[in-house]
């Protein structure tokens, strides 16, 4: 069921998105704004206030290093707020909603089309947003940008799309949105378990939470070095998303 | 079955489930006029509003919907339906603003001034979030939402189910008016047999899956009636010339199904009009036989 969508009307229901989820995108705003004030301050009060005392000691650098990673890590975990352009709530409003979907005009091609927009406009928004939180982290820092410091976003926004591709591709398996949830949760916990195992083994005897953070040897290092390779499994996984969105919505009700 | 003058077409449709099965259903609504479908919870009314709709797709048969197979053609067709279900699909902070840009994007002859005329018309807020109205209100916005695209078929499932009297009729006046230009049919479902008995022209009557009846709504209320008899007398009634019969301390009432028979059969007897709630309560007793 593919029908031609006037611009107009494509434009309406991508604006559709936005209202159903404009709750969500400013809360998603606020969290950013939230933890990115706060690696902002460790690191003004580094530099000139009370923290800078400790500066020239063995626990400022180990400091130094955490704020330096924790500036680009919360913020990036924050700055996922397309994460909310989805299908993915539970409930018996959401049954009805879809029912309504397929009681409309406007096929599953549509539909699908018009969730991929919303959510690859929203994600270059939080590019944008990003890209000036880091501009500001910059200056603060007197260094110059450099597209590498990207990485931990690359990576948070690759994590949050895969989770909710994961819950698609469960939803499509079970039909039920709870499972759907709940695998995806075991999946992921599953691999947060491997990966830390992998961490110890290659880093024995190092601080767990500096490995987490990422200092010297840790997770930082990886990631940096790997910008590309994210860039391009982001664009899979939205791909992926897409499929999983026209699946899922030329499905009919049982 | 193929007539130029229905709006609706179903031939022999069949759906399957684990425990229950929409048998071989056959009906059709002619242009400019209302079907009701009466039934009880779980007889099949809402599977058959969801086969017309493909939401749910059919093991077997036929949908026509303005001459076309509604598999085939559903886009098209969709263009020129509405669907009011027994509760409001739409994001509770969503108000009349919401609705109109989020209409805009789903239909092609969207009608943002009738969408307003009829808010206004039906005294709802603009502004208001829908989370905030009452059932009542959640219904007058669907039905707004529903007629401002100049859809020819109008499907209501229970849209009328939970409203007080004053609504439903303010509701039924509405669709009365909707369907002036004789071009437009309305399809609707309900536990309420007096809203089907005040608007419908025809009717179809569904239990466990099978149609029971189908037909003018006036042709059934006329062929039916309701004998009224001593418990003596009843023994005499050949159980042939009834659908069930209700025993009671005093007598005993018969639904016949038809009525002149009846009368030349058991000119003794007093025979009564019957309603639809009547047709429906004796026709699901109808395996019993005769019950009390």
């Amino acid at each position: 069921m593919m029908k031609k969508c006037s611009f107009g009307s494509f434009k309406c229901l991508v604006i559709n998105e936005y209202l159903l989820s404009r709750k969500d995108i400013s809360m998603g705003l606020k969290s950013f704004i939230f933890l990115a004030i706060i690696p902002i301050m460790a690191t003004l009060s580094f530099k000139y206030g009370n923290l800078a005392l400790l500066k020239d000691t063995s626990q400022g650098q180990e400091m130094a290093d955490a704020i330096y990673s924790m500036c680009r890590l919360f913020p990036a975990m924050g700055c996922t707020f397309w994460i909310v352009i989805t299908d993915t709530k539970a409930g018996a409003k959401f049954e009805l909603y879809k029912k309504f979907r397929l009681s409309t005009p406007v096929g599953w091609f549509g539909y699908a089309l018009a969730k991929s927009t919303a959510m690859i406009i929203l994600l270059i928004v939080s590019i944008v947003v990003y890209m000036a939180y880091l501009g500001l982290w910059c200056s603060i820092n007197e260094i110059k940008f450099d597209m590498s410091y990207m990485a931990e976003f690359w990576v948070m926004q690759l994590m949050m799309m895969f989770m909710q591709t994961m819950i698609k591709f469960f939803y499509h398996l079970t039909g039920s949105i709870d499972k759907a949830g709940m695998l995806m949760l075991a999946v992921v916990a599953s691999v947060v378990v491997i990966l830390s195992l992998i961490l110890n083994l290659k880093n024995p005897g190092e601080n767990p939470i500096a490995k987490i953070l990422g200092t010297k040897n840790g997770i930082r290092g990886f990631l940096t070095d790997n910008s590309n390779i994210w860039i391009i499994l982001i664009i899979g996984v939205i791909v992926l998303d897409f499929v999983l969105m026209c699946v899922s919505y030329k499905r009919r009700i049982k | 079955m193929a007539d130029d003058g229905n709006i609706l077409e179903l031939d022999g449709v069949t759906k399957k489930y684990d425990g229950f099965t929409l048998e071989n259903v056959s009906f059709s609504v002619p242009k400019g006029s209302i079907m009701g479908i009466i039934g009880q919870n779980g007889s099949g009314k809402t599977t058959i509003i969801n086969s017309i709709l493909n939401i749910t797709k059919i093991n077997d048969g036929k949908i026509n919907i303005f001459g076309k197979d509604h598999i085939k053609n559903e886009c098209d067709i969709k263009e020129d339906i509405a669907v009011v279900f027994d509760e409001v699909p739409f994001n509770d902070s969503f108000n009349a603003k919401h609705l109109n840009i989020m209409f805009g994007g789903l239909y092609k002859n969207w009608n943002k001034k009738c969408f307003f005329e009829y808010i206004e018309r039906l005294g709802l807020p603009v502004k208001k979030k829908i989370g905030k109205f009452s059932k009542g209100m959640k219904m007058k916005m669907q039905i707004a939402t529903a007629l401002s695209h100049d859809a020819k078929l109008l499907i209501m499932d229970e849209a009328t189910t939970g409203l007080d009297p004053v609504v439903r009729s303010e509701i039924l006046d509405i669709f009365c008016e909707y369907l002036n230009d004789g071009e437009r049919s309305i399809f609707m479902s309900s536990h309420i047999t007096s809203d089907i008995e005040r608007a419908a022209d025809s009717l179809t009557f569904i239990d466990k899956g099978k149609i029971l009846l189908s037909g003018y709504k006036d042709d059934i209320l006329d062929s039916h009636a309701v004998i009224k008899c001593k418990k003596a007398e009843f023994e005499e009634i050949s159980k042939d010339d009834y659908i069930s019969a209700r025993l009671n301390d005093y007598g005993a009432e018969i639904l016949t199904s038809d009525k002149e028979n009846a009368k030349l059969k058991y000119s003794g007897a007093v025979i009564e009009k019957t309603t639809l709630d009547e047709i429906m309560l004796f026709y699901v007793n109808r395996e019993k036989k005769v019950w009390s």
